[in-house]
């Protein structure tokens, strides 16, 4: 014989009966989100905190270390001084001897039986020369010599010649103007 | 747990809690003060300090670094031997010194003069040019009226070339004279350096004395070591002893 079911709760009670469950999940979902809010900003805190304290021990620990690299100021003068100067000289040193390589650059291309006069080197991008010769080969040597790049370190752009006059005792006596290449 | 009963039973029995607005919303309490603490919390502690995080993160990389330069810099300076470097510095002041120094690169000059073999006639001095513009380097020229062969004036130069201070040719005017002997008008510039005033904050890093810088040093010191070894000879008209490359072997 099949049990016979009677439900005697009234359905307005069932009713509210589900309404309270659905509240009370509600109710502690709410919560326990809170709660999960308050455990992360904890974290966040703790980790905030953690961060304040290493950096004031990096903040006294970079103090005394510059204490202490301050007393050593006398040993960071001399290295100082020592570089600034050492810097000093290759700069200004490396350019000091333009004048002087084109002095010996210019005295080396005088082949054998060019005679100098006169030698004029200043700042400027000219050479001023005056020699004498009286052999026409030599001189007809010296002119390549003066215009080959080979020879003359490429270092002169031009030779003009100012006045060039023959004696009646053969020796030939010529002014040159070297252009420099800038 | 009477006399909080009968707290609640006061806060109960007030008018508020038997509106019938919050007799209908009274189930939602509980999820409007979750809520509106969750915003708060966020908005005022959470996500600042969230983000505040990271910035501090980058602020104590950046502290650490600091630290562990100066921490270098200590180990560097410690290491640094003061003698050796006092003795560098006298060397580099040989080749650019603190003031004009005219007898000691006047001496340097006869020096190469009297082992060139030419002959002084005059020697002029001029001031130089503003320090400023090249960094606190100053300069002065000297003139010097000098006679001799052409060989001599060569042998000159390259003499002047081996000089331990900074000596740059500024012009040079030879002439032949009837004897076949030159006169020549050698211009010349030396430079000086002062000391600097301040060697810079504590934050800057140790310069590098680099293997170049000591190669430059070592250079210095030969020149200089080769200079006594010249002897000057007065009115010298042939070149006398002193080795004219102290390079070479």
């Amino acid at each position: 014989m099949d049990k016979l079911k009677i439900n005697l709760i009234p359905p307005e009670i069932k009713e509210k009966a589900k309404k309270d469950a659905k509240r009370s999940v509600i109710n502690r979902a709410s919560i326990g989100l809170l709660g999960v809010l308050i455990l992360v900003t904890s974290g966040v805190l703790l980790v905030s905190i953690y961060q304040s304290v290493t950096l004031q021990g990096l903040n006294t620990g970079i103090e005394q270390e510059k204490a202490e690299v301050t007393a050593l100021k006398e040993k960071e003068a001399v290295v100082f001084f020592l570089k600034n100067r050492i810097d000093s000289i290759n700069k200004f040193g490396l350019t000091q001897y333009t004048q002087t390589e084109l002095f010996s650059m210019i005295t080396g291309l005088f082949p054998e039986g060019v005679n100098l006069i006169s030698l004029q080197i200043d700042k400027s991008d000219k050479v001023l020369i005056q020699a004498e010769t009286k052999v026409t080969n030599a001189l007809d040597v010296f002119f390549n010599r003066l215009t080959d790049p080979t020879t003359n370190d490429d270092k002169i752009s031009s030779v003009s010649v100012d006045s060039l006059s023959k004696s009646q005792n053969g020796i030939i006596r010529f002014s040159l103007t070297l252009n420099l290449k800038k | 747990m009477k006399p909080l009963k009968e707290l609640l039973q006061r806060i109960q029995s007030q008018p508020f809690f038997n509106n019938p607005l919050y007799l209908r919303y009274k189930h939602l309490t509980i999820p409007i003060f979750v809520l509106v603490s969750a915003i708060l919390i966020s908005t005022l502690v959470t996500v600042p300090q969230f983000f505040k995080l990271f910035e501090t993160f980058n602020k104590i990389d950046e502290l650490s670094g600091q630290k562990s330069f100066f921490q270098q810099k200590k180990a560097t300076l410690q290491s640094v031997d003061v003698e050796l470097f006092r003795k560098n510095l006298d060397t580099a002041l040989i080749a650019l010194p603190t003031d004009k120094d005219i007898p000691g690169v006047t001496g340097e000059l006869l020096v190469a003069l009297s082992g060139s073999g030419m002959t002084l006639e005059g020697i002029t001095f001029s001031g130089g040019a503003d320090e400023s513009a090249k960094g606190g380097v100053s300069e002065y020229t000297l003139r010097l009226d000098i006679s001799g062969s052409d060989e001599n004036l060569k042998s000159f130069m390259e003499r002047v070339k081996l000089s331990p201070r900074i000596v740059k040719l500024v012009s040079v005017e030879a002439n032949k004279s009837k004897s076949g002997n030159f006169s020549a008008s050698v211009s010349l510039v030396t430079l000086y350096q002062r000391l600097p005033e301040s060697i810079g904050t504590v934050e800057e890093k140790v310069p590098d004395i680099t293997n170049d810088d000591l190669q430059t040093l070592a250079d210095i010191r030969v020149k200089a070591d080769a200079l006594p070894q010249t002897s000057s000879v007065g009115g010298g008209a042939t070149p006398t002893g002193g080795k004219l490359n102290p390079f070479a072997p």
